[in-house]
């Protein structure tokens, strides 16, 4: 993996499936029914803290293209993030050749 | 609140299920349909010889399919595949089936007519045997059925012949997951109160239609009845016995509670009883005497025939109703009954058997969350529909999904 330093950010979303119900007597609202169906979606997003080369981005790039392409990468902070590769965003930095980089990945923990 | 879905195949192997429906239906038993999210590791190995899932097991091999919903468990009675819709795509795919019952009452031709018996009990009984099932039909045991009718219209279906005979006797049949899957029958009660527990629901939508209604109907009552005695209150004493001052093998009273019986049981310990309930029919041996069972006011009994009766010629009534439907469908047909019909009966009968046919034409339609617990026939109320009973539950449940969908028929009033 690169050598730069990532930002580390994660996000976890539960799809709930809610059943509002009618109420039988006017002036009341009907009973609301949740159930927790499925596991919760976690995401990690990973941006570089400095610009990358176009070697570097295109080595990024490649890594998201491969298939079941996985990664583990470490933040600033120490911390270590792994995951499918779900999503690569680059934007040029105006005024240089680098290029800002967002890694998203997505957790394993619920594969069978 | 939890769903849970467990399909397991006949080896007792739980398969990858994405998400399920299920329908239970009056008169029809289960349906039933699965997504699976991948094939299951045990069977990539058909692949090697092309064979499908359906080639792992035989026709009839049992699935086990419990729901969970919140507090309920919903456990459906053995389960067969009739069909598995592969997705190379996904690699998993799509099983659907009905219940073993169904499956073994639709899928089989067969031969009725050996059955020299064609009473509803014996026809019952043959079909119990032949699936291997269980089902009773009460208060209807002695009931005869024109079987070789219905089989000389080229029906070779057990499930005609059950329906048949539920539509004639006003009942339903559900299939029950009691002893292995059970067929069983219940009276068609169109006069029953609002059940206790309403459930929840999201939508109700109110339909009427009057496309295929019957708007009339002729009862012509051919019983040919010779004799008559009239019991005045005084006599209508109970124990009291008298003789009818004639023989007859056919004898109704207008009083039920009245046993008939061959002799003076009061002198004769032996004498037969021949009748009950107000009635006789086709009698072994004549009936001379009768006994008031129970105190009540004066009645009449009528009666006829000292001979056996040649079956379906004598004492009946017909009913003959206009669907507009061609060619007519079994339960369109004229119908004959070998009773001794009270007019309370016939008018009681009457209203039920047109309620069912007409049934379809004023509908409501429930969806709401899942709601396991509720059975076919549950009374459903809402404010500003008339009541109405439960003829179809669907269940659905799945990521994102999960719906207890009810069609129900107006009762009541609101139906003619």
């Amino acid at each position: 993996m690169a050598t730069w330093e990532y930002i580390g950010q994660s996000q976890v979303e539960k799809d709930l499936v809610i059943r509002k119900t009618l109420s039988r007597t006017a002036g009341s609202y009907g009973r609301s029914y949740v159930y927790d169906v499925q596991a919760p979606e976690v995401t990690h997003t990973l941006q570089t803290e400095v610009g990358l080369t176009d070697a570097e981005a295109a080595s990024l790039r490649a890594l998201v293209l491969a298939q079941d392409g996985t990664a583990s990468v470490t933040d600033n902070a120490g911390r270590t993030w792994a995951g499918r590769v779900t999503g690569l965003s680059l934007e040029a930095t105006p005024g240089s050749d680098l290029w800002r980089a967002t890694l998203s990945l997505r957790s394993q923990a619920d594969e069978v | 609140m939890d769903i849970n879905v467990t399909l397991l195949d006949p080896n007792g192997d739980p398969l990858p299920v994405e998400s399920v429906t299920v329908t239970q239906e009056v008169n029809r038993g289960w349906t039933w349909s699965a997504v699976l999210s991948h094939m299951p590791h045990g069977y990539t190995v058909l692949e090697d010889t092309d064979r499908s899932l359906l080639d792992a097991f035989l026709e009839d091999a049992t699935f086990t399919l419990t729901l969970t919903a919140g507090a309920h468990t919903l456990t459906l009675p053995p389960l067969v595949v009739q069909d598995w819709e592969e997705d190379h795509g996904t690699g998993g795919g799509v099983l659907s089936g009905i219940d073993l019952v169904m499956y073994r009452l639709t899928r089989s031709s067969h031969r009725m007519m050996h059955a020299q018996v064609t009473t509803s009990a014996a026809i019952l009984e043959a079909i119990a045997s032949d699936i291997d099932m269980y089902g009773k039909m009460s208060n209807y045991t002695s009931w005869s059925f024109p079987v070789c009718e219905v089989e000389d219209s080229g029906r070779t279906n057990m499930l005609v012949h059950v329906e048949r005979l539920c539509a004639i006797a006003c009942q339903e049949f559900r299939c029950l997951p009691a002893y292995g899957g059970a067929l069983e029958f219940y009276p068609l009660d169109i006069w029953a109160a609002p059940s206790g527990t309403q459930p929840d629901w999201s939508s109700v939508v109110r339909r009427r239609a009057w496309a295929d209604r019957i708007t009339s109907l002729d009862i012509v009552k051919t019983s040919r009845m010779t004799e008559a005695v009239v019991v005045h209150s005084a006599l209508s004493q109970a124990g009291t016995v008298r003789p009818l001052g004639f023989s007859a093998r056919h004898l109704q009273s207008t009083y039920p509670d009245v046993t008939f019986w061959d002799d003076d049981p009061d002198v004769n310990p032996s004498a037969n009883r021949v009748g009950s309930g107000g009635f006789a029919y086709d009698a072994p041996v004549a009936a001379t005497h009768f006994r008031v069972e129970k105190t009540g006011s004066s009645f009449v009994i009528r009666g006829t025939g000292i001979n056996r009766l040649v079956p379906g010629t004598d004492l009946a009534f017909c009913v003959n109703h206009d669907s507009g439907i061609e060619p007519a469908r079994p339960a369109d047909e004229p119908w004959v009954e070998q009773w001794l019909p009270s007019q309370a009966y016939v008018e009681a009968r009457t209203q039920t058997y047109l309620w069912a046919r007409n049934r379809h034409t004023h509908t409501l339609s429930w969806e709401g969350p899942p709601c396991l617990w509720l059975p076919l026939g549950h009374v459903l109320t809402w404010p500003g529909c008339p009541d109405s009973r439960v003829e179809s539950i669907t269940h659905t449940l799945g990521p994102g999904q999960a719906s207890t969908s009810v069609e129900s028929a107006a009762l009541g009033s609101a139906q003619w």
